[in-house]
């Protein structure tokens, strides 16, 4: 037996569960092979180490981290599946009640026409929230809705805040790169204008 | 499991009918071994950290499609071991070149400082070379030999037959050995 063959059968031979026919073979070689015998050393070695593993203690608050997370999450799925599952005919008025009620305000210069649409926006406004209160119960629904904006908004600040960090340092290092290359092109075109000048020196002269 | 508590079946139940209090009850149940698992497979602290989140949040979204004739250990191992394995195949170029000192496996406590710090070298050896071990080998050492997992539990959380859990056992332990005494003849060399 070649040295592949003895060590491919290793774990077999550890196990003692190799077949009788090789056992001799391996034994044979493994006494003759000083590499063979040192990785089969190794190999018990390390079954040894690793069943005696120490376990390793996480850090204190990762359990509660853990809930925090899974929590806002149980929320925010919460209130998309309630939204989700609400009839199509309460949303439609509430989406042209907030359109009217937003719009019309800033739209309409004339007095009059803006408190007739503002007037006929609460209407709106006010029959949605009755609907909404026969379905559901609206007040539960806005409260979960400022939740969710801000659970939101929670996660995604300080994703916010370092692109607007990044955002300013590009733009400052372009600023910086455009200002450099005008100055540059300034210098060019100076020296170009100084050329020029000279060429028509010379042809003057010519 | 103490005694009175409820069970993991129960508890799940109890989870699906948006019980708080239980699904506390199951972080506070598992985290430490998913923590564990993930420790071991990345060999960083801040990695099995990041990791053990996201299998609960990943487990959270997916309770309702427990199996109930299934063991609830067996699943949570099951998906820590696929995100694991997951994450590591997608950041597999850049990560294990080096293992910070500080995050090394500590050795157990309540040995002889000299016999603390040869321990501490074997099971940091070892524990280095093992993250060195692909993936799915690797992962099968680990819940053998580290988590003390049977065949047959192991053959359900990496949902393969029986038979190709023994070969990746086997293969694992082999590649780690090799792995292992190539480093050792770098180091002799080095030395």
């Amino acid at each position: 037996m070649n040295c592949k063959q003895v060590q491919d059968l290793l774990p077999e031979y550890v196990d003692r569960q190799v077949r009788q026919v090789f056992l001799r073979d391996i034994e044979a070689h493994l006494r003759g092979c000083d590499e063979c015998s040192k990785l089969l050393a190794v190999y018990r070695d390390n079954i040894r180490i690793l069943g005696a593993f120490p376990e390793i203690e996480p850090p204190p608050d990762l359990a509660a981290k853990i809930f925090e997370r899974t929590a806002r999450r149980g929320l925010i799925r919460a209130w998309i599946e309630r939204y989700l599952s609400l009839p199509r005919y309460i949303l439609l008025p509430v989406a042209a009640g907030l359109l009217v009620a937003v719009l019309a305000p800033v739209l309409l210069s004339n007095d009059a026409a803006s408190r007739s649409a503002t007037k006929y926006a609460h209407r709106a406004w006010s029959f949605t929230l009755k609907l909404y209160g026969r379905a559901e119960g609206v007040g539960q629904e806005m409260a979960s809705l400022k939740n969710l904006v801000f659970l939101i908004l929670d996660e995604r600040v300080e994703e916010l805040q370092e692109q607007v960090q990044s955002y300013k340092a590009r733009k400052q290092t372009n600023e910086q790169r455009r200002s450099q290359s005008s100055y540059l092109m300034c210098g060019l075109d100076s020296a170009g204008s100084d050329t020029q000048g000279a060429d028509s020196n010379v042809l003057r002269q010519s | 499991m103490t005694e009175g508590s409820p069970n993991d079946r129960e508890l799940v139940r109890r989870c699906l009918r948006k019980d708080e209090e239980a699904w506390r009850l199951l972080i506070e149940r598992y985290h430490r071994r998913v923590y564990n698992l993930c420790y071991q497979f990345f060999g960083r602290a801040g990695r099995a950290q990041d990791m053990t989140q996201e299998v609960f949040l990943k487990l959270y979204g997916s309770l309702s499609r427990f199996r109930f004739d299934m063991e609830f250990a067996n699943w949570i191992m099951a998906v820590a071991r696929n995100l694991c394995i997951d994450a590591y195949r997608k950041e597999k170029k850049s990560m294990f070149a080096n293992l910070d000192e500080a995050e090394r496996v500590p050795a157990p406590a309540g040995l002889s400082p000299l016999a603390e710090l040869e321990r501490k070298d074997a099971y940091s050896q070892v524990h280095d070379a093992l993250v060195r071990v692909s993936e799915d080998l690797r992962m099968a050492v680990i819940l053998r030999d580290i988590q003390g997992c049977s065949y047959d539990e192991i053959a359900g959380i990496a949902g393969v037959p029986i038979g190709t859990v023994k070969s990746r056992i086997n293969r694992g332990r082999l590649e780690l050995a090799r792995v292992l005494m190539g480093a050792r003849a770098e180091k002799e060399q080095g030395a």
